[in-house]
């Protein structure tokens, strides 16, 4: 008995060695051997789990969680990490129930806390989402993600000066995050501190040179100002970067119509609905600019589809200019 | 000689400014031999034109002819440089006396102080005010007080208008302003363009040579006023084509309006000071125009005229001094019996100013007023006003200016508006006209419209997928004109040839006639304006054939609607079938509600008329609940109907019901619009 658990552990080691050094095909050769030699190794099979999942084998890493779970129904780590799992193929139910059976096994585990968050953000169910977040920040007081997370639930709420101060927070913990700064930009915007927004966009762009979404959003900000100029400037960088991006094709045309190059502007909508053919406000854009180069019937007809999409703007649009010839 | 030459020594050694001085139309000024005639011809044409100019200012084209061939030979005299100019000013080529009056200045400061009024006015039109507001002020401090008390308030009320003028530029609205195009427009006048709600047609008065009286005209670029027709075919105006005898005379003879279904018109003629004619389309001639009684032709000067849209109403402009606020004024005149039109009453102080209101045009939807007035805030000259009449509080709204570049620092006026409201028909000198006055249209496309930006952030930092975000703009709620256009043929159901019926319009809830209309006797066609926020019945009626009946059941907030739909009239034979759309249960009930009043009243005088008429009224339901509760229901309906009757002494012996449930649909119990079709009561001709 004594010589098979000394064998057990000698293959487990061996295959937290290769783990290491991210010999991951070893490293599962080791475990199953520990684990033949020892079924009842629950290090084992946890370690297993994870070299699994690394070989993206996601249906034997839960499985091993699992069976670790049966021998130790307590292993709150287990539960955390079936669930990030889970997470992270989008199995959202199951995830949660994980994180919750950590957080019910080991009340202080900030990671299960974060992670049900998220989850509860994409449900949006945003004040559950705050409370995960609260407690992630309660147990583990640097949480910069946590930080970042309940900013964009409060955003999300509404409740943008409880964003930004969360957002500093996050930034404050950790300078590095180029999304972070993204997003207090948005939220600077939404305050009306449009000079704020620009200056945050500008730092996330610089940590992060092919960060198109930022590009997008500083150009958003450029025509809040009436610079169009620059707001197109960011618009094709933001192309640059990604050349389908539809957003990016819509808001320069919008900055175009500003312009008053109306055919431009069209030009980069019909890019735009190519792109995304349910694209509610590129075609409600559109209309706007067919009705200045006297395209009466081309305007109705894409104030009637942006309708159709649930744009709400276009309701009048129709009503006012479509309802007769 | 001498003189001459100093000018030009001048004019090298001091530059331009100061090279055009004053010069005399005196010999001396001139004495050379090879001009010697030219001088005199010169002399002569300002002669000429001088006298011209003092007899009268309805002379001043007369005397710029010979102005200009004055100025040709001596371009510096400052007087003559003025009265071009105060010729101009007074021409429908007013911005041109800039150029002349400036020059009149430069020569002679001194030339006269009125120069400044008259600049100030010229700078005013181009839109120029702190140049206008300047000249304004400058012609203030040089008159001597006992001359400025008498025009100051003429001054001040320029510097108000410029002050005006530029808040309105500032913020000008959201408008395309067309040429109707070289099809319409000539190089003659025309002006004052009336259309039918439905902008099917248009007529407007022209000044051009194929005019009736066109051969005694004096003048080679103006002829008499005719009545010009056009017809929209395809968002395209047809040619005008005069509209003849008996409207068109040799004398002038101007469009003042027309009803919105086309079929009767106010025209103007210059008799009796200016008095307004009417006339009707009877299939497709018009009636000789007659003149309206006294009640609203007065010696003075009546002029623009419109119809409410049930033709109950008349609004009118005279300056009859009696009973007025200052200058023309708007009065309105109710129809009092067929034909008669009663006392006119001024429409009070909200519209009506110490100054000019010119133009009335009440839009069909019945409540909103388009005049144009010197008074209220203008920027200059007559603008176009717009005020809303409140049904409950009997009130006008404070009349609001429609902006630039509809009004201008000139004329605006005579301004009509489609019933959709987006367009407008108007008469301009523009830069890209046809010559003199042309006819434009304006489109208007309402506030800008702001388009949504699209963004999206990293909201969670363990999720990489940017979250899009929430588009921001929500709807703005734009007003559109409130009403609904119901126009179509009447025909025969059987050969389809044109009915002239009479079109009774009611309003429901009152049981109350609203109006009503003919359709056209070689035509068929009708066309009625119904202002939204009424349940009315429209009955279509002729002696030969049953009564067709229509509803329309329109809340206070529709939005506008084009109906075009044909009548088919079908006559009085047994088996005929004529659906009752203004009968009107009790939600789940066979209680007939009151709003059903005026169309058993309808059947009551048939069944009177026709007293030999035996009828089955039936009752129908849609599909939705259980056959034989709607089967009873349509029954008990149908009854209910049967019983008004007899109660209204129709024998009970001429009369039949039946309920047929959900078993005889006319349309599909698929949607909300087939199932109200198939809700229904009807009667049909058992034998007659």
């Amino acid at each position: 008995m004594e010589a098979e658990n000394q064998e057990a552990e000698k293959f487990y080691n061996e295959g937290v060695n290769n783990f290491s050094s991210k010999n991951y095909s070893a490293a599962l050769q080791f475990f199953n051997d520990a684990i033949k030699a020892k079924p009842s190794f629950d290090k084992a099979l946890f370690n297993r789990a994870a070299v699994k999942a690394e070989l993206k084998d996601i249906p034997g890493a839960i499985e091993d969680y699992s069976a670790v779970i049966n021998l130790d129904p307590k292993s709150s780590k287990s539960y955390f990490a079936r669930g990030l799992l889970r997470f992270n193929s989008k199995e959202s139910a199951m995830a949660s129930s994980d994180f919750s059976k950590a957080i019910e096994t080991d009340s202080a585990n900030a990671s299960a806390y974060y992670y049900r968050g998220e989850i509860r953000f994409e449900e949006s169910k945003f004040k559950e989402a705050i409370e995960d977040f609260t407690n992630a920040i309660k147990f583990k007081s640097d949480y910069a993600y946590a930080y970042n997370d309940r900013a964009s639930a409060k955003k999300q709420l509404e409740n943008y000066k409880g964003a930004l101060e969360d957002y500093n927070q996050a930034l404050k913990l950790n300078p590095e995050m180029s999304f972070a700064y993204n997003n207090r930009g948005s939220i600077k915007r939404k305050l009306d501190d449009l000079q704020g927004a620009l200056l945050d966009y500008g730092l996330a762009i610089k940590l992060k040179p092919d960060y198109y979404v930022a590009y997008n959003n500083r150009g958003s900000v450029q025509f809040d100002l009436k610079r169009y100029e620059d707001a197109i400037k960011d618009f094709d960088e933001a192309l640059k970067i990604k050349s389908d991006y539809a957003y990016a094709y819509n808001n320069r045309g919008l900055a175009k119509h500003k312009q008053d190059n109306f055919k431009g502007a069209i030009e980069d909508y019909n890019k735009a609905i190519v792109l995304n053919d349910d694209f509610g406000a590129a075609y409600l854009n559109r209309g706007i600019s067919k009705e200045m180069i006297r395209d009466a019937k081309g305007a109705c007809a894409d104030w009637i589809k942006a309708k159709t999409l649930g744009v709400e703007a276009a309701t009048n649009y129709v009503n006012q200019n479509c309802m007769s010839k | 000689m001498r003189k001459l030459l100093f000018v030009i020594l001048i004019s090298v050694f001091f530059g331009q400014k100061l090279m055009a001085q004053n010069v005399e139309f005196e010999k001396e000024n001139f004495e050379f031999k090879e001009n010697k005639e030219e001088f005199k011809a010169a002399k002569k044409a300002l002669e000429a034109g001088n006298k011209l100019f003092e007899e009268s200012s309805d002379n001043y084209d007369q005397a710029l002819p010979f102005f200009y061939k004055a100025q040709k030979f001596n371009p510096n005299n400052a007087l003559l440089n003025y009265k071009i100019g105060v010729c101009l000013l007074n021409s429908i080529y007013k911005i041109n006396s800039i150029g002349y009056f400036e020059k009149a200045f430069q020569l002679d400061p001194n030339i006269d102080p009125r120069i400044h009024f008259m600049l100030g006015q010229g700078y005013q039109l181009t839109l120029a005010w702190d140049k206008a507001i300047k000249e304004y002020n400058v012609y203030k401090t040089s008159l001597p007080p006992e001359e400025l008390k008498s025009v100051e308030p003429s001054i001040i009320k320029k510097i108000q208008e410029c002050n005006v003028g530029k808040e309105l530029v500032k913020s000008p609205v959201r408008v395309f302003i067309d040429n109707l195009g070289k099809d319409v427009n000539s190089r003659f006048a025309e002006y004052t363009a009336t259309i039918s709600a439905d902008e099917s047609m248009m007529l407007f008065t022209s000044r051009r040579d194929v005019s009736t009286g066109a051969k005694k005209a004096e003048r080679e670029d103006e002829f008499d006023e005719d009545i010009f027709i056009s017809y929209n075919i395809d968002d395209k105006w047809t040619a005008p084509q005069n509209i003849g005898s008996p409207i068109n005379t040799e004398f002038n003879d101007a469009t003042i309006a027309i009803s919105s279904d086309g079929q009767r018109m106010f025209v103007y003629k210059g008799e009796n000071g200016g008095d307004i004619y009417e006339c009707f389309l009877k299939g497709n001639e018009w009636s000789k125009p007659e003149r309206l009684g006294k009640t609203i032709n007065t010696e003075y000067h009546e002029s623009a005229a419109c119809y409410s849209f049930d033709q109950k109403t008349l609004y009118f402009v005279s300056d009859k001094p009696q009973g007025g606020y200052g200058g023309r004024d708007i009065y309105m005149s109710k129809l009092v019996k067929k034909d008669k039109w009663g006392e006119p009453v001024n429409i009070g102080s909200v519209i009506n100013t110490p100054y000019d209101e010119e133009a009335v045009f009440m839009h069909p939807d019945g409540k909103t007023m388009y005049f144009s007035s010197k008074g209220h805030k203008t920027m200059g000259g007559y603008d176009i006003f717009k005020s809303l009449w409140n049904d409950s509080t009997k009130t006008w709204s404070e009349p609001v200016n429609l902006g630039y570049p509809i009004n201008t620092a000139d004329d605006d006026v005579s301004f009509v508006v489609s019933a959709n409201g987006k367009h407008g028909y108007f008469s301009s000198i523009k830069n890209d006209g046809f010559g003199e006055k042309d006819l434009y249209v304006v489109t208007f496309l309402g506030p800008e419209k702001h388009g949504i930006l699209s963004t999206e952030d990293n909201l969670l930092a363990s999720i990489t997928a940017p979250v899009a975000e929430k588009q921001i703009e929500t709807a703005v709620e734009i007003k559109t004109n409130q009403l609904t256009i119901f126009k179509g043929k009447v025909m025969d159901a059987i050969t389809l040839e044109p009915v002239e019926a009479s079109i009774e319009i009611t309003d429901n809830q009152k049981n109350e006639l609203v109006s009503t209309f003919m359709s056209n006797a070689k035509t068929g066609k009708f066309l009625v304006a119904l202002p939204s926020g009424k349940n009315y019945g429209i009955a279509v009626k002729n002696a030969k054939y049953l009564f067709h009946s229509e509803n329309f059941d329109i809340p206070p907030t529709s939005v506008y609607q084009e109906v075009n739909k044909d009548i088919l009239l079908k006559k009085v034979e047994v088996g005929t079938k004529i659906i009752l759309k203004n009968i009107f249960f009790d939600f789940d009930k066979a209680t007939l509600r009151p709003e059903s009043t005026a169309e058993l009243e309808r059947l009551i005088a048939l069944l009177t008329e026709i007293g030999s008429l035996r009828i089955e009224i039936s009752g129908h339901t849609d599909s939705r609940g259980a056959a034989a509760y709607n089967q009873k229901l349509s029954e008990d309906r149908s009854k209910a109907v049967v019983d008004y009757l007899i109660k209204k002494g129709i024998a009970a012996s001429r009369l039949e019901y039946k309920g047929y449930g959900m078993t005889s649909p006319i349309s599909t119990n698929d949607t909300d619009e087939g199932r109200q079709m198939n809700r229904r009561t009807e009667f049909k001709i058992l034998s007659k």
